[in-house]
């Protein structure tokens, strides 16, 4: 804070202090009479002049504030004479900043700098002026002018970073990075490297250009010693040689970081990937993962991928695996209770082997029974596995049911370890699709079991906090689940009732369960039952970024309602959101380069482009236009100013060009949905179950592998585009109509 | 099955099923980022198969002298995945880190008072209740902080408890 205080345009410090704690305690009427007094005594301080700005903006009147920033701004320009400091220039950006004229600030510097050519901190505050506005050439060349000026290492990675943005976000050419390379060489031949992040960037750059070799020679010299964690080094170097295709050294590599961390998932699909010169799908090199996080990628389970391990001959291949086999077994002895990888890496390895045709069909379902009598009575068994149920024959799916339900019958363990494996027995049915094909009275009967089960095990959450998550928790949202297949196949709506029955009953015993509140607001969705839907998502308390992620949930519902009061609310706080970090995101960015976290740089810009193309922002600030003209419709003149200040339509139709569809993302959350509403436009149960059927089967099978994703966001985005085009078309329709 | 990595802003479009439980908070876009800005190396995520998100921690190191310490504020599990002491591997990274690579003195938390379960785990971790912030949660509730010393505080000064509670503007550090 003192930084603020400094002799700034000649004037005195205690001047200055009383303005800027009135305008921390937020008193802007003292604040403003303060500097209305200290204009007076300096009326032609740029430096006073834009203390009142920075007053009058806060106080809710740009105009004024930019009338006197504007002054503020020739008196730099046009008194020669007078002496332009830091502390001028940044509250002038503030100010500017805030009134969206970031082009204001940015010349104010750039005078400044010609002014004064040599000044550090001025350089450094045009730089940020170029971080504000992703003018990336910019940045680049201040950057270096400061590190030939100054000779400091975070000045070049400033520059490199801005290099590297030009070829991430702008497109441009590779030879850039030959040009970063070049300067990061030229710097270490004589001063070396000195911190961590500096090195991820230096490798991120030989690797965008396919430098692997090269990147792992820099890692494995005296530089890899930056890297605080080893085994993260590790995963970076295992990385670099699976890409350089040097499988061998890259599967002992993993093997180490297993050895370390047996329960790396990620890494052991990893080891075994290179163990078997699978081929592996890295994320491309310019893809925003990788360069903020050295780290991996989960192989793809993708049949064609995984069975190219065919090219090993059978000997050569059998034993791989068993290296595999013995390393997993090493791993097992050393784990305690609660390191699943290994296990899984078993039914893993098993999955392999049937992929090359090896005839061990037997080896697979004992994996997977191996895992349940280890970790069943975890939340998390059936997700864990469900990947591999696609690789099960039907037989084998039975048996497995049938080996799973006498291990329940059989079992000695804790009533709560019961409790847990008989949850996972009822998920992996779940999983299995089985809940679409049996007979509705076994259906029925499952239902009567869970909730039996709920009820008998209320006891064994007894001195659990009220706020935390109860055993059997799940029992409910199954149950109701369920209770909506059921009503899918019969059409009688008592089932959807009873759902909505089961899950208000769990919300009475644990008032904050998400699981519950979800599948409840869509359900009374359906029913058309609005204004409770409503209320059960604002106990939800979405806000921040979960605005993007799920809104979804009651968005598009209250768009079609007619409580336009409460949309509204909906639509102002999710596009405040949006609006509020596009603006401050570059201010991070600086935050970021000022504590030379040069990875997270790029990060922070490649997301918010990601956000400022978000699919959902794009639709919603279309919805908050239609809206608008809805709750306006009575009033002729103000349909017509809505219109003004939609340039009569054109902003609509802009937003939705074609340019900027390509570039759409979609960020959305999708995985809480309840099965019968995959996306916000798709709802089973409206339809017949014979129709909806035939539709989810294919669904499911997509839904369980990596594709699944894309599906969704391919189907949803077409018809969201379509909905947009027609929205835009309308309302310009509408609006000639009118004139 | 737990590949622990940095938290990147990408996560934070995946943590949905982590933060919609009703004691994680979901803080505003700066406050994160400011946090992956600053203390990268004290936000990292625990993914499982499928690219699960299994739950995060988000820390910082700051203080001066005998008070450079590590600060834990907040650490959450996905219901899908507790009672896996996932919570304690993501508290013993944020302690290596700040022992080993910080070299700080002590890693602090603040916990609500009424939440007994998390003193309980923590208190199992090894942390001690140093002293009670009155009213320190909105003004409302009194907090915990609980404090766990680290090798280079040899005398484990740092975790002496203070006899009287404080009131959040005596606290050193937000």
């Amino acid at each position: 804070m003192s930084a603020r205080f400094g002799l700034a345009g000649g004037i005195p410090e205690r001047r200055v202090r009383p303005i800027w704690d009135a305008v921390d305690s937020r008193q802007y009427k003292a604040a403003l009479k303060l500097a209305t007094g200290l204009l007076a005594k300096y009326p032609s301080s740029p430096y006073a002049l834009a203390l009142k700005a920075l007053i009058l903006e806060r106080m809710g009147k740009p105009e004024e504030a930019l009338s006197i920033c504007l002054e503020a701004k020739d008196l730099l320009f046009s008194d020669n004479a007078l002496h332009i400091d830091d502390l001028t220039l940044s509250t002038l950006q503030i100010v500017f900043h805030r009134l969206d004229r970031l082009d204001l600030a940015t010349s104010c510097y750039e005078h400044a700098c010609v002014k004064y050519p040599n000044d550090k901190e001025i350089m450094i505050g045009l730089f940020n002026c170029y971080v504000r506005e992703y003018s990336f050439v910019k940045q680049q060349q201040i950057a270096i002018k400061l590190y030939k000026l100054f000779g400091e290492e975070r000045f070049l990675l400033w520059a490199i970073c801005s290099i590297q943005l030009q070829v991430l976000c702008s497109g441009s050419g590779q030879k850039l990075l030959q040009l970063a390379e070049a300067l990061i060489k030229k710097h270490m031949a004589s001063h070396s490297l000195h911190e961590q992040e500096a090195l991820v960037i230096y490798l991120s750059i030989l690797e965008q250009q396919e430098k692997y070799d090269a990147a792992v020679d820099v890692l494995s010299g005296e530089l890899g010693s930056l890297i605080g964690i080893e085994e993260d080094k590790l995963r970076i170097q295992g990385r670099l040689l699976a890409r350089a295709f040097n499988y061998t050294a890259a599967a002992e590599i993993f093997q180490k970081v297993l050895e370390s961390c047996p329960d790396d998932w990620e890494t052991f699909l990893h080891y075994l990937g290179c163990l078997l010169e699978d081929d592996i799908d890295w994320p491309k090199a310019n893809s925003n993962r990788e360069i903020c996080t050295p780290q991996l990628c989960i192989p793809c389970f993708d049949d064609n991928k995984a069975s190219k391990a065919a090219h090993l001959s059978e000997d050569v291949f059998e034993s791989r695996i068993s290296n595999a086999c013995t390393l997993v077994q090493k791993l097992q002895m050393d784990c305690s209770d609660f390191v699943r990888c290994p296990y899984l890496g078993n039914i893993e390895i098993e999955r392999r082997r049937r992929l090359c045709g090896a005839n061990h069909d037997d080896k697979f379902v004992e994996a997977l029974l191996t895992y349940f009598h280890g970790f069943g009575h975890f939340s998390c068994f059936a997700s864990d596995v469900k990947v591999f149920l696609d690789f099960l024959t039907q037989d084998e799916k039975d048996k497995l049911l049938d080996e799973f339900m006498r291990t329940l019958d059989s079992s000695s363990v804790s009533p709560i370890k019961a409790l847990g494996q008989a949850m996972s027995v009822f998920r992996f049915q779940e999983c299995l699709g089985v809940i679409f094909t049996l007979p509705l009275r076994v259906l029925k009967d499952n239902v009567k079991r869970m909730l039996e089960m709920y009820c008998k095990n209320l006891a064994l959450s007894r001195d659990l906090d009220p706020q935390e998550g109860m055993h059997g928790e799940d029992l409910l949202s199954m149950a109701s689940n369920i209770l909506a297949v059921l009503f899918w196949r019969t059409r009688k709506l008592e089932y959807l009732l009873e759902a909505i029955m089961v899950l208000e009953y769990g919300l009475t015993i644990r008032r904050y369960t998400w699981q519950y509140k979800i599948p409840l607001l869509h359900l009374y969705s359906h029913l058309g039952a609005i204004p409770l839907a409503y209320e059960w998502y604002c106990t939800l308390e979405v806000k921040n970024i979960l605005l993007e992620t799920i809104s979804h949930h009651i968005l598009p519902q209250m768009l079609n309602s007619p409580f336009w009061a409460e949309t509204g609310d909906l639509l102002k706080e999710y596009l405040k959101f949006m609006d509020d970090h596009l603006k401050e995101s570059a201010d991070l960015t600086c935050v970021a380069y000022r504590h030379r976290n040069y990875s997270k740089v790029i990060e922070f810009v490649q997301f918010k482009q990601r956000l400022e193309h978000s699919n959902q922002l794009l639709m919603r600030r279309l919805d908050a236009s239609i809206l608008q003209l809805k709750q306006k419709a009575h009033s002729l003149e103000e349909v017509e100013r809505i219109f003004e200040n939609l340039n009569n339509g054109s902003k609509l139709l802009d937003m939705s060009a074609e340019d900027k569809l390509k570039s759409l993302t979609f960020n959305e959350d999708f995985y809480s949905r309840p099965w019968w509403s995959p996306t916000p436009s798709v709802n089973h149960l409206s339809e017949k179950f014979e129709e909806g059927f035939t539709c989810l089967n294919e669904n499911l099978v997509c839904f369980n592998s990596r594709e699944h994703l894309f599906f969704v966001e391919d189907v949803y985005m077409k018809k969201q585009l379509y909905i947009c085009n027609c929205n835009a078309k309308h309302l310009c329709n509408y609006y000639a109509s009118k004139s | 099955m737990t590949t622990i990595r940095r938290f990147c802003c990408n996560d934070l479009l995946r943590f949905a099923s982590v933060n919609l439980d009703h004691l994680t908070e979901t803080f505003n876009m700066s406050f994160y980022m400011t946090y992956l800005a600053r203390w990268p190396d004290y936000f990292h995520v625990a993914e499982g198969p499928g690219n699960n998100i299994m739950g995060y921690i988000m820390g910082k190191v700051e203080g001066q002298g005998e008070s450079w310490h590590g600060h834990v504020t907040a650490v959450t599990v996905a219901s899908e995945y507790r009672r896996q002491q996932l919570a304690k591997k993501l508290m013993r990274l944020l302690e290596d880190i700040s022992d080993k690579m910080e070299k700080a003195y002590f890693v602090d938390l603040f916990v609500r008072a009424s939440n007994m379960p998390a003193i309980k785990m923590y208190e199992k971790l090894g942390y001690v209740i140093y002293r009670r912030v009155l009213r320190y949660y909105s003004g409302e509730e009194d907090g915990l902080d609980m404090r766990k010393a680290l090798s280079r505080d040899v005398d484990k000064k740092s975790i002496i408890p203070l006899k009287r509670p404080i009131t959040p503007d005596e606290l050193e550090y937000d």
